[in-house]
C-alpha cells in the first residue's frame, strides 16, 4: 500500500524533472512583415518548417531560411506584428494533435476546432510533412472501396490504398462523386468482418457555406460518425490551404498506423496550387511556367504518395485517396492536371457534354480509366460488369453512324439499343450510393438482355422498383450478393427470376 | 545596393574594432533611405555581436565575473530586473539562457497545463 510520503516524493520527483537544467530559447527579431510573410532576422539555428512563435502567442513557420533571415509565414489571420517583435523556435516541426475524438468533428489544419465543440484531447503529435512508406513495406491493392456509383464499381473500380483522380469543369459532380463515396461507407458500420473505413474530406479553398452543407449532408445521411473535416476555407491565410492536405494525410496516417483503412479527400487541389503558387511568389521564390514554383510536382507528388496500402507486418491499414482537380474548359493537358493524372493510378473524367444531357455522373468512360482495375473488384462485380465497357465504347461508336438516319442491320439496331440502355442504367440520382447486391441486380439486368424491351425513358423508374422488389422478395439473395463471392449457376438462376416475376408486374402496372 | 556590399561597408566603418563615427557619417551619406536601414541593421547586429546582456534580479556581481572571464573579447551590459526575484538572464547573440526563478515558475506551469489537458 503506497503510502502519502511516498506519493509526495514522487510528485517532487516529476517537479523536479520539470525545473532541472537552465531553459535557452533562441530568438530573433521581426525586420519586415508583408503580405503575410515575415522576415526575422537572428534564429540562427532555425530547422526548415519549424514552428515559431511572436510576442503575442501567434505562431508561424518558417519556410525560407537565407543567409541571414529566415521568411516566416503567420499561420492565423491575426496578424499584429511588427518590426522590431521577438520571435522564438519552439523546436518542433508542424504537427497535428491525433485522436479518435477527431471523428465527427472539423477542425483546420493547425488542430483548432472549427464547429464550436470542445477543445480536442491531448492525442498523438502526428507531423505534417513525412516520408511515404517504402517499397518493403507496402502490399499490393486488393481490396475493394466501394463508392456505390454504378459507373464507378463497374468501370473504373478503386482500391484501398489506391490513388484515383476526380477530374472535370466546375459544377459537374466533382465533389458529389467524393460525398456519395463517403456516404456509402456507412454500409460497413458495425458489420461483423468488414472494416469501417474511416473518411477524412479536406476542404481547400472552398466556400464555407459548401463546406457547412457538405457537413449538414453528412449529418443527414449518418455519415459524420466515422468523419473527419479539415477545412481551410478560402477566407483562411494561404499559409492554411497549403498545409490542409498534408493535415488530413497526417491524420488519416494516425488511423492507419493502428490498422484502420482511411479514404481522404483532397476538395480541391487545384486551389491548393494556387496557395502554393502565392506563398512562393511572396517567398520571392523563382517563378516556373504559369507562375507556378518549380517544385509544384514535389507538392502533390509526396503528398500522394502517402496513400498506402500497408503489408500485415505494419498493421495492414490503407490510406486511399480521391483528390480533385478542375480543369478550365475540359483542358485536361493543362499545368497542374497532366501533373497530378501522371502521380495517380487513374482517373474519374467528368464531362460537361454529358453532364448538359442529362448523364448524370457524368463520368466518360472512355477517358476514365482506374490502373488497378479489376484486382479492386469482387468476383461477382466483375463477372456482371465485364463486357459493359467494351459494349458503352461500341454504342458511342455505333451512335454516330445512327444520326445519319440510314437503314441499319437488326444486329446493329440491337447494339444500339442496348447501348442506350446501358447508358441510362448507368445513371444515378445524387446522394443514392447503392449496396454491391443492388449494383449487380441492375447491371446483371442490362447486360443480359432484360431490359430491352423496357422504353428507354422508363429504364430508371425500372431500376428502382426492381431494387424495391428485391429488397422485399430476395433478402437471402441480396445477402448472398453482398458478400461478392463469384456467381454460380444457381445464383444466376435465382436472378432471373427475380428479375422477370418484377417485370410481369411492371409490364401490367405500365 | 546589395546586401553583400552593404555587409562590406559596414565591415569598413569599424577602425580598431570599434565603430568610427566620419566614415559611418561618410557613408551614410551616400546611401539611399532603403539601403541606410539595411546599413543600420547590419551595425547593430555586429555590435549585438560584441555584447554579452547580463541581467540579474539582485546585482550579482560573482556572475558578471565568470562571463568576463570566459569572454575576455566581449563587452559584458549589466542590467537588473526584480521581477525575476531570483537568479539571471543572459544574452549571448540569438541565444537567451534563463536560469532565474520566473522562469522556473513559468515552466512548472506550463509542464501541468501540458499533462493535464
Amino acid at each position: 500500500m503506497i503510502n502519502s510520503d511516498q506519493i509526495i516524493k514522487q510528485l517532487e520527483q516529476k517537479l523536479g524533472s520539470s525545473t532541472s537544467g537552465v531553459k535557452v530559447e533562441h530568438v530573433g527579431i521581426v525586420e519586415q512583415n508583408h503580405d503575410g510573410v515575415i522576415r526575422a532576422s537572428g534564429l540562427s539555428k532555425a530547422m526548415m518548417g519549424e514552428i515559431v512563435e511572436f510576442q503575442k502567442g501567434v505562431q508561424g513557420v518558417i519556410l525560407n531560411l537565407d543567409e541571414d533571415s529566415v521568411s516566416i509565414v503567420v499561420l492565423s489571420s491575426d496578424n499584429d506584428i511588427r518590426e522590431g517583435d521577438k520571435v522564438k523556435r519552439t523546436e518542433k516541426l508542424l504537427s497535428i494533435e491525433a485522436h479518435d475524438d477527431l471523428l465527427g468533428r472539423v477542425v483546420d489544419p493547425i488542430g483548432t476546432p472549427l464547429d464550436g465543440k470542445l477543445k480536442i484531447k491531448k492525442g498523438k503529435l502526428m507531423p505534417l510533412e513525412k516520408i511515404a512508406a517504402g517499397v518493403i513495406d507496402r502490399s499490393p491493392v486488393d481490396t475493394p472501396l466501394k463508392t456505390g456509383i454504378k459507373a464507378i464499381d463497374a468501370m473504373i473500380p478503386v482500391g484501398r490504398g489506391q490513388r484515383e483522380l476526380i477530374i472535370g469543369d466546375r459544377g459537374l459532380g466533382k465533389t458529389a462523386v467524393a460525398i456519395d463515396t463517403i456516404i456509402n461507407q456507412r454500409q460497413l458500420q458495425n458489420k461483423k468482418g468488414k472494416k469501417q473505413v474511416i473518411c477524412i474530406y479536406t476542404a481547400i479553398g472552398q466556400k464555407q457555406s459548401s463546406i457547412s452543407q457538405v457537413v449538414d449532408r453528412l449529418k443527414e445521411e449518418n455519415a459524420f460518425d466515422y468523419t473527419i473535416v479539415v477545412a481551410a476555407p478560402a477566407s483562411a491565410p494561404a499559409a492554411l490551404q497549403y498545409l490542409a492536405p498534408y493535415a488530413a494525410s497526417a491524420i488519416g496516417e494516425y488511423f492507419m498506423e493502428k490498422g484502420e483503412d482511411v479514404l481522404i479527400v483532397y476538395d480541391d487541389l487545384t486551389k491548393h496550387a494556387w496557395a502554393y503558387r502565392q506563398l512562393s511568389l511572396v517567398l520571392k521564390r523563382p517563378a516556373g511556367r504559369e507562375a507556378y514554383p518549380g517544385d509544384v510536382f514535389y507538392l502533390h507528388s509526396r503528398l500522394l504518395e502517402r496513400a498506402v496500402r500497408l503489408n500485415k507486418e505494419k498493421g495492414g491499414g490503407s490510406i486511399t485517396a480521391l483528390p480533385i482537380i478542375e480543369t478550365q474548359a475540359g483542358d485536361i493537358s493543362a499545368y497542374i492536371p497532366t501533373n497530378v493524372i501522371s502521380i495517380t493510378d487513374g482517373q474519374i473524367f467528368l464531362q460537361s457534354d454529358l453532364f448538359n444531357i442529362g448523364v448524370r455522373p457524368a463520368i466518360n468512360p472512355g477517358n476514365s480509366v482506374s490502373r488497378v482495375g479489376g484486382a479492386a473488384q469482387t468476383k461477382a462485380i466483375k463477372s456482371v460488369a465485364g463486357k459493359l465497357r467494351l459494349e458503352l465504347a461500341q454504342y458511342n461508336s455505333l451512335a454516330a453512324f445512327a444520326q445519319f438516319g440510314s437503314e441499319l442491320d437488326e444486329s446493329t439496331m440491337k447494339q444500339l439499343e442496348r447501348g442506350k440502355r446501358s447508358v441510362e442504367i448507368l445513371k444515378q440520382p445524387q446522394y443514392s450510393p447503392l449496396s454491391e447486391a443492388l449494383e449487380i441486380i441492375s447491371l446483371w439486368s442490362v447486360t443480359n438482355g432484360h431490359l430491352d424491351d423496357v422504353p428507354v425513358e422508363k429504364v430508371g423508374e425500372f431500376e428502382k422498383q426492381l431494387h424495391e422488389y428485391a429488397k422485399a422478395h430476395a433478402k437471402k439473395l441480396i445477402d448472398k450478393l453482398n458478400t461478392g463471392e463469384k456467381l454460380e449457376d444457381q445464383t444466376i438462376n435465382e436472378l432471373k427470376k427475380i428479375v422477370e416475376d418484377f417485370k410481369k408486374g411492371f409490364k401490367i402496372s405500365n | 545596393m546589395n546586401k553583400t556590399f552593404l555587409k562590406k561597408l559596414a565591415i569598413a566603418s569599424y577602425k580598431n574594432g570599434e565603430l568610427d563615427q566620419k566614415t559611418a557619417f561618410k557613408i551614410a551619406d551616400r546611401l539611399s533611405k532603403k539601403d541606410l536601414k539595411q546599413y543600420i541593421r547590419i551595425i547593430k547586429a555586429s555590435e549585438k555581436a560584441k555584447n554579452i546582456y547580463l541581467t540579474t534580479a539582485l546585482g550579482d556581481k560573482n556572475t558578471e565575473k565568470q562571463l568576463k572571464y570566459i569572454f575576455k573579447d566581449k563587452n559584458i551590459i549589466v542590467n537588473q530586473d526584480s521581477s525575476m526575484m531570483l537568479g539571471s538572464r543572459i544574452e549571448i547573440n540569438d541565444d537567451i539562457f534563463e536560469m532565474n526563478l520566473k522562469n522556473t515558475l513559468e515552466n512548472i506551469i506550463e509542464n501541468i497545463d501540458q499533462n493535464n489537458d
